[in-house]
């Protein structure tokens, strides 16, 4: 009972995440550092070398459509948390 | 509401940190107990640190170009207790920081304190205010509102001090506009849209797993 409404509501979620992609703006202030540049004349120069160096940045998987990108980083957050929450138990029956 | 990494000056980052790490500490700690002491609730953290992290990429655009997403911080704060829902906020955030580049990694402690701390803190302690004070569904709302615009607080101050402290020769060295284009532009959304957003997923959420949180929310 508690496992199948926690899928059915996890399955929710995983679905209703591709409404995200609607959005084409970043958050206030999460531009890029070249919107900089168009901003306010110049690039911060602590902000230059703040490149990051993410496996699967802005979730987006090379060659996938945003939409199968957006799925299948939602499920790699949900996998994740489950391994993480998983490996805590772990490390209890250890002890 | 993700800082980026160069956002903020390091020192700025290795103080919010260096305020994160004990408060971390105590959260795992709290989340550890329980796992220890109910069999079902490593399914529950997971499944509810797994909505934080879809919640926070479900962006809402509103008009003027921009976009924000809730955080979950109301329902996960409802159900978990303010320590144990920081602590799964934090996990998201550090996998979305370092898996998908959302977020800075040294400005993980920046983000997880507002986001985690004092957004499911906000949310808790308005919440248990109007406990039994006003119907429910009233109630979860302020409670995902007020832990929402609460964190936009943090997130618009730390990056406004930026320019105020960090400068030279008149230019910012990170970011470049200070609390008075920082609190209208941040708080100010979250206070007419996104803080809303919260409030109603929130609603959404507990109601929907209420029927299954009763012993999860021991401590």
């Amino acid at each position: 009972m508690q496992t199948k409404t926690l899928i059915l509501f996890l399955l929710i979620m995983i679905a209703l995440v591709p409404l995200g992609l609607i959005s084409e703006y970043p958050a206030w202030g999460e531009w890029g550092i070249e919107e900089f540049q168009t901003m306010i004349g110049y690039i911060p120069h602590g902000m230059q070398n703040a490149s990051t160096n993410a496996p699967i940045p802005d979730y987006e998987f090379h060659g996938l459509s945003p939409l199968w990108s957006t799925l299948i980083s939602a499920s790699i957050g949900v996998a994740l948390s489950f391994l993480f929450f998983t490996a805590i138990k772990k490390t209890r029956n250890k002890n | 509401m993700h800082i980026p990494d160069g956002f903020i000056s390091p020192s700025t980052s290795i103080v919010m940190l260096a305020i994160s790490v004990p408060l971390w500490w105590y959260g795992f700690k709290k989340a550890k107990q329980n796992i220890d002491n109910d069999d079902s609730a490593v399914t529950f953290l997971s499944s509810m640190t797994a909505f934080a992290f879809m919640v926070m990429m479900i962006n809402v655009p509103i008009p003027g170009g921009t976009s924000g997403h809730a955080v979950g911080m109301g329902a996960l704060a409802i159900l978990l207790g303010p320590w144990v829902a920081f602590f799964c906020i934090s996990i998201a955030l550090f996998f979305q920081a370092v898996i998908f580049g959302d977020g800075g990694i040294l400005a993980l402690g920046a983000n997880s304190f507002a986001m985690g701390f004092i957004g499911a803190f906000g949310s808790y302690y308005f919440y248990e205010m109007f406990k039994n004070k006003l119907p429910n569904s009233i109630n979860l709302f302020i409670a995902g509102y007020a832990g929402m615009v609460l964190a936009s607080v943090v997130i618009a101050v730390l990056l406004g001090i930026q320019p105020m402290l960090f400068n030279e020769g008149g230019k910012a060295i990170y970011f470049p506009f200070d609390l008075s284009v920082t609190i209208p532009a941040i708080v100010g959304s979250h206070i007419l849209v996104f803080g809303a957003i919260e409030g109603l997923a929130t609603i959404g959420v507990v109601r929907f797993l209420s029927q299954i949180k009763e012993k999860i929310h021991a401590n």
